[in-house]
């Protein structure tokens, strides 16, 4: 694992004492040794970040959909408001003259009116600047700031989990009592990031214990 | 003798949040620090550096108060008498606790003003003159000597206050002046002012001569002999004297709490040092000012050039003249600290003093300042999509300038029919019709909008918020890089005492690296590309 192999170069490197302390030394590789065995037993669990991942595109927080928001807010000035009309008018006119000696007429005038109109209409203006954007930006900072915390939670989470997992593995001499508690957070954590990643923590672990098997 | 250890430089560490607010404001310069292999028995205590004469250096190890000149050998100068059982046994290496792996941290500043009264105190003749050690019952006061014996030098002249009394050593040769537990002590070239249980004691001859002032439950003091300020931390207040002690008022002090540590720095300005933080006075103790909330601070210590270094339970922190207040030693308590040319730092694991700057890191070592802000920046602009508010703010004031464009286009037709007297067979039958279209085009400006300019009050809004999420990820990157270093400084300090010890230690610098990834590439190529599982 690379950390363990930057920490024993620490070690190496600078950590190294005189002469005297030669047998301290011996006694820290051995324990970064042990270390790596210990977290080794863990290799084919999700990795921290698959798990952020995870919970991240459960969240729906998507780089695309961030991406889409931004550039169509930009270019939807170039799409105009469109707006068709027809108007037809029927008149029907009747008039009629009598009396006076003359003889009765009747004017009877129909006429027909129809009008199609179109219109076509751009803002220019928001072409150069759409207040959009801002609403975008706006809602694009928020859904950072959530993705933050998420990933942060997650985090915290899964290495609560791992620690559990190693105190387990380590206390070997543990008591009934605690080793049912820590058991039972153990269960507690795996449901919390199987909740936030919508089930895939725990799809993700069947599959690492499949591979284990393997 | 002088082993080279390089050491880890910076740190955080949670529960004292507000240091930080302070250390955050500047990125550590890379301090590379040797440890001082004194090789004699006991714990090194404190430290001082004499103003005068950079290379002359003290140190109490154990009860032993050992001086070097030039980097030269440590010479005994002084053998204090035996440590209290308690006190003893509070300087053994096994009492210190293991500074373990801390909680994430979780900083926010915080300040607050407190504007205090000045109050005349009349002065009360009790003044005392003196030149010879006033012994009285040193057991009247042993429960308020210092927790470590205090170096001090002024005029050549090497000073020791301890909880058997106050000595000068002058050319190797000490002597003791005041034998009562001392809780405070201050030098300025010869002003020398110390503090026991009831009395302030303040010398202008270097100690020839002495005069005291009853002072009730006295503490720590500051003299700043330039400005002829002198200032002692009593019960309930400061004690302020602006012509080196013929004259004293009392001041109210910054906090309920009591005052630790009092120091003038540079530009006269007073910092008190209590459980609550560290305060400043601007006006020598009129009103103080909250400079950072924490509750495990230790030492003040003036330097020579105007600044001050700090030490509490999470490091160092040193303060320039020139302002920036920069974290430098991290990893583990720093007890005491002193500088002339370079730093000297006393923690429970010895004694290290700052080597020449060499810009080497531990392979685990943070990025330099300008890269991590590269970093940040980058991850901020894959994040929030690269907001340009200068070209956004451009681009809203000349947008009201561009029409709107309508385009109309009309189609009429009519059809008419005449008919006169449709009653008779001889009725006039008269049909038209007519058949047009046209267009139209409207260009139109919104005055209004022109008048009134872009939104500011959107922009600024929105960009406050996007520079709030940016200073955010700064300072959690930031705080992750200084974690993760400490915790790899750790490991070399105290390499892991078993499987369990190392695996948890491991599972923290595991963590902070899952944050710091998390936030430095905000994406995974999967993820960028749309190639969701």
């Amino acid at each position: 694992m690379k950390l363990e192999r930057m920490v024993a170069c620490v070690l190496l490197c600078f950590g190294l004492p005189a002469a005297s302390e030669e047998v301290a030394e011996r006694r820290a590789f051995r324990v970064i040794d042990e270390v790596g065995a210990v977290l080794d037993r863990f290799r084919f669990e999700p990795s921290v970040r698959e798990v952020q991942e995870a919970a991240i595109r459960q969240a729906g927080i998507d780089p695309a959909m961030l991406r889409s928001w931004r550039s169509r807010s930009r270019l939807a000035a170039l799409g105009p408001q469109v707006r068709g009309e027809y108007r037809q008018i029927e008149r029907d006119d009747r008039r009629l003259r009598t009396g006076g000696g003359l003889p009765d007429l009747l004017n009877d005038n129909l006429a027909l009116d129809a009008r199609v109109l179109g219109r076509v209409h751009w803002n220019l203006d928001r072409l150069i600047f759409n207040p959009d954007e801002l609403r975008v930006s706006r809602e694009v900072a928020d859904l950072v700031r959530l993705r933050a915390g998420l990933v942060d939670q997650v985090t915290r989470l899964y290495f609560e989990r791992r620690r559990l997992q190693v105190e387990l593995v380590l206390g070997e001499s543990m008591e009934l009592t605690d080793r049912l508690r820590a058991e039972l957070r153990l269960e507690e954590l795996t449901a919390d990031l199987d909740a936030i990643t919508g089930g895939w923590f725990s799809s993700a672990l069947e599959r690492a214990e499949r591979m284990a098997k393997w | 003798m002088v082993g080279t250890r390089n050491i880890d430089r910076t740190r955080t560490r949670s529960g004292r949040p507000q240091v930080l607010a302070i250390v955050l404001l500047a990125w550590p310069a890379l301090v590379a620090w040797e440890r001082v292999d004194l090789g004699i028995p006991g714990a090194v205590q404190a430290v001082a550096v004499d103003p005068g004469d950079p290379e002359t250096t003290a140190i109490v190890a154990g009860s032993r108060v050992l001086l070097s000149r030039q980097e030269g050998p440590w010479r005994t100068v002084l053998v204090l008498p035996g440590l209290s059982g308690a006190e003893a046994a509070r300087w053994s290496p096994e009492a210190l606790d293991d500074t373990g792996v801390p909680d994430r941290p979780s900083y926010e500043t915080d300040a607050e003003e407190d504007d205090e009264f000045f109050d005349e105190w009349d002065e009360e003749d009790d003044e005392e003159k003196f030149s010879a050690v006033s012994f009285e019952d040193p057991s009247a006061c042993e429960d308020d000597a210092l927790d470590s014996p205090r170096l001090a030098f002024g005029a050549g002249t090497l000073w020791v206050a301890s909880s058997s009394g106050l000595y000068r050593v002058l050319r190797s040769t000490p002597t003791l002046v005041h034998a009562q537990p001392v809780r405070g002590l201050s030098v300025h070239g010869e002003a020398v002012v110390a503090s026991d249980c009831t009395r302030l004691w303040i010398s202008l001859d270097g100690g020839e001569t002495w005069r005291s002032r009853s002072l009730s439950r006295s503490g720590a003091v500051s003299v700043h002999a330039q400005a002829s300020v002198i200032a002692a931390a009593g019960d309930g207040g400061v004690l302020m004297s602006r012509d080196l002690g013929r004259t004293f008022a009392w001041m109210a002090g910054p906090s309920t709490s009591g005052i630790h540590e009092l120091a003038f720095t540079g530009e006269g300005e007073l910092l008190a040092l209590t459980d609550e933080g560290l305060f400043r006075s601007q006006d020598l103790g009129r009103s103080w000012r909250l400079e950072a909330a924490f509750e495990n601070g230790r030492r003040l210590v003036p330097l020579a050039d105007g600044g001050w270094l700090l030490t509490f339970d999470g490091g160092l922190i040193r303060h320039n003249a020139a302002g920036t207040t920069d974290p430098i030693w991290n990893g583990e308590t720093a007890l005491d600290a002193a500088a002339g040319r370079q730093v000297w730092v006393v923690t429970p694991s010895g004694l290290f003093r700052e080597g020449e700057p060499h810009g080497r890191a531990y392979p685990s070592s943070p990025r330099d300042r300008r890269e991590l802000r590269l970093l940040v920046e980058n991850a901020f602009r894959q994040l929030v999509l690269d907001p340009d508010f200068d070209h956004w703010e451009r681009r809203a004031a000349w947008a009201p300038w561009a029409p709107k464009v309508t385009l109309f286009w009309v189609g009429d037709g009519r059809g008419a029919v005449r008919d006169s007297n449709p009653f008779e067979g001889d009725a006039l039958l008269h049909a038209t019709a007519t058949d047009r279209a046209h267009m139209e085009v409207f260009l139109s400006w919104d005055v209004l909008e022109i008048v009134r300019g872009p939104l500011r009050a959107e922009l600024i809004s929105v960009r406050r918020r996007h520079e709030s999420l940016r200073r955010a990820m700064h300072r959690q990157v930031r705080l992750a890089e200084r974690e993760r270093e400490r915790l790899i400084g750790l490991l070399h300090v105290r390499p892991p005492r078993d499987v369990r010890d190392g695996a948890r230690r491991m599972l923290a610098i595991q963590e902070i690296d899952a944050v710091r990834e998390g936030l430095l590439s905000p994406w995974s190529e999967a993820m960028s590309a749309g190639r969701m599982q």
